[in-house]
């Protein structure tokens, strides 16, 4: 298989109520990344979207082929993904091993949500459909809820009272907004403290408001080529070292595992194998923070904290720059939004532009930053991992 | 029992046919492998132990403890929202599966991890018995 690259990313800012439709925020990420990758959109061979709901949102399916129309990709191949809120990170995976195999050279992958168009009703439905929709969802079930469900097992499994764990989830949402605040493509620009999470309102217990990432509108998108072509067009391509991607059936079929989540186990176990790498080389994370307590699962699951671990290591400050393995210095799902189709990409977008150290002017580089993993959670089983690395 | 159920309701399939069946005569079947004796539940196609096709149905005890639990306050879908607070658990069944289901009948400050719980059937369409539990007092 041959190398390949990250040669260009484009990212909207992610927003409630967007005026723009689908089509119009992919076409305009979409024209960012083609610049800056030094290409026109005739070099693009084909185009992988991530959209979950673009349906229900606009009632248009098929973004995909509408907006590579739109930007002068003519009657390129054009695929939408669907893996809930992994979707970005599926298109860019499969993209990824299209060039790897030689198939295609230079290829342009997107995704985007409007899923503040639905109004909350629609939206908590909509979202709810990736749940297991035969037995879990007649009783009531959705994803805060399951999410609420770990987090008691959690607090039980590993020992921390439930007080003390509701600390430190709520320091996981503190660092994020802390973040999100130099992060101009932020959803929310503002910080706040462990007593703003805790006096929140009560989602599903112990979960609440402010333990929870928002629903969003936005996009991001990216270019990848060939190592060889790569070469000749920027200056610093960003290299997908490894990937990963494993799925698990409903939460009832995870019983024995869980407050771990296996998929993600073996996702990044496909990374680190692929890339040759251990937790220990990464020098910062993207992680799947839908909930506060679902960024600590994940930050034990990729390797980096022992199991009922991670939320000390967040109230320490092992998570931010400087820390053992920063993470998600973006401001996560959390505070930089989570439009579901385009998060992926949005990972993507973000750990290309802090290993080429773009981060700077920001205020939020992560110096010398040589490796970084992406992880992404669709509903509760559709797992992916990728590996960027700048040589 | 009333016909404008407007919830969404549970979809048998082929092997979980017998199941819905069952709690329509408020019986609690679980499917059991004939070749290894492990019970899978909600019932699959074949045994998710050994692979096999070989099974028989066994009537459940409908005793249980919750293995973890959480209360809905908001943000449930527009069908559920008149029921909140509603409690959603993870039950291990005296059997052995640990199933998904609701707990019904009891304030949130009364459940706990642990506690033990039965089962309660809630007939919510003609066609349909959903299975719940409650708090054994």
């Amino acid at each position: 298989m041959r190398r390949v690259a990250v040669i260009g990313t484009g990212h909207s800012k992610f927003c409630f109520n967007s005026e723009k439709t689908q089509v119009e925020m992919l076409a305009e990420v979409a024209l960012d990344a083609i610049n800056e990758a030094n290409i026109t959109p005739k070099d693009v061979q084909a185009v992988n979207v991530g959209n979950v709901l673009g349906d229900f949102e606009e009632g248009q399916g098929m973004v995909q082929s509408f907006f590579a129309n739109d930007i002068g990709c003519f009657n390129v191949a054009a695929s939408r993904f669907e893996g809930a809120c992994a979707s970005g990170s599926m298109a860019v995976r499969d993209a990824v091993m299209w060039v790897a195999s030689g198939y295609y050279d230079i290829m342009l992958v997107g995704g985007v949500e409007k899923a503040t168009a639905m109004g909350t009703p629609l939206a908590t439905r909509t979202f709810a459909m990736f749940g297991d929709s035969r037995y879990e969802f007649p009783a009531g079930f959705t994803f805060p809820a399951v999410f609420a469900l770990l987090a008691h097992l959690y607090s039980n499994k590993y020992g921390i009272p439930l007080p003390a764990l509701k600390e430190q989830m709520a320091a996981v949402s503190v660092q994020s907004h802390e973040y999100a605040v130099k992060n101009p493509n932020a959803q929310i620009h503002k910080a706040i403290s462990k007593e703003d999470v805790l006096k929140s309102f009560m989602v599903s217990t112990p979960i609440q408001l402010q333990d929870a990432c928002p629903f969003s509108d936005g996009a991001a998108a990216v270019v990848i080529a060939s190592e060889e072509t790569a070469k000749k067009l920027v200056k610093k391509p960003v290299y997908f070292a490894g990937i990963g991607q494993a799925s698990s059936g409903k939460l009832s079929s995870q019983q024995k595992y869980l407050p771990r989540i296996r998929a993600r186990e073996l996702a990044s176990q496909q990374s680190y194998s692929m890339a040759g790498l251990t937790p220990k080389d990464m020098d910062l994370c993207e992680l799947h923070d839908c909930f506060s307590i679902a960024a600590m699962i994940a930050a034990e699951g990729l390797g980096f904290f022992d199991y009922g671990t991670s939320g000390l290591a967040w109230e320490k400050g092992q998570t931010r720059i400087g820390g053992k393995i920063p993470i998600n210095i973006s401001g996560g799902l959390k505070a930089k939004g989570h439009p579901i189709g385009a998060t992926g990409v949005s990972q993507v977008y973000e750990v290309t532009r802090q290993l080429r150290g773009d981060m700077a002017e920001q205020g939020r580089q992560v110096d010398g930053a040589k490796y970084g993993i992406i992880d992404t959670l669709g509903g509760d089983g559709v797992l992916v991992s990728m590996i960027l690395s700048t040589m | 029992m009333s016909t404008e159920y407007n919830k969404p309701l549970p979809v048998p399939q082929k092997w979980s046919q017998e199941f819905w069946k069952g709690t329509k005569d408020h019986k609690f079947l679980l499917k059991k492998c004939k070749d290894c004796g492990n019970i899978d539940h909600p019932p699959y196609y074949y045994c998710t132990e050994c692979m096999s096709l070989e099974h028989e149905w066994v009537e459940a005890s409908g005793k249980g403890t919750i293995y973890t639990y959480s209360t809905t306050y908001m943000g449930a879908p527009p069908v559920f929202t008149k029921e909140q607070p509603f409690t959603l658990a993870m039950i291990d069944l005296a059997e052995g599966p640990r199933m998904l289901s609701r707990i019904v009948d009891a304030g949130p400050e009364e459940i706990k991890i642990g506690a033990d719980v039965e089962v309660v059937f809630e007939d919510v369409t003609e066609d349909t018995t959903l299975v719940m539990f409650r708090l054994v007092k």
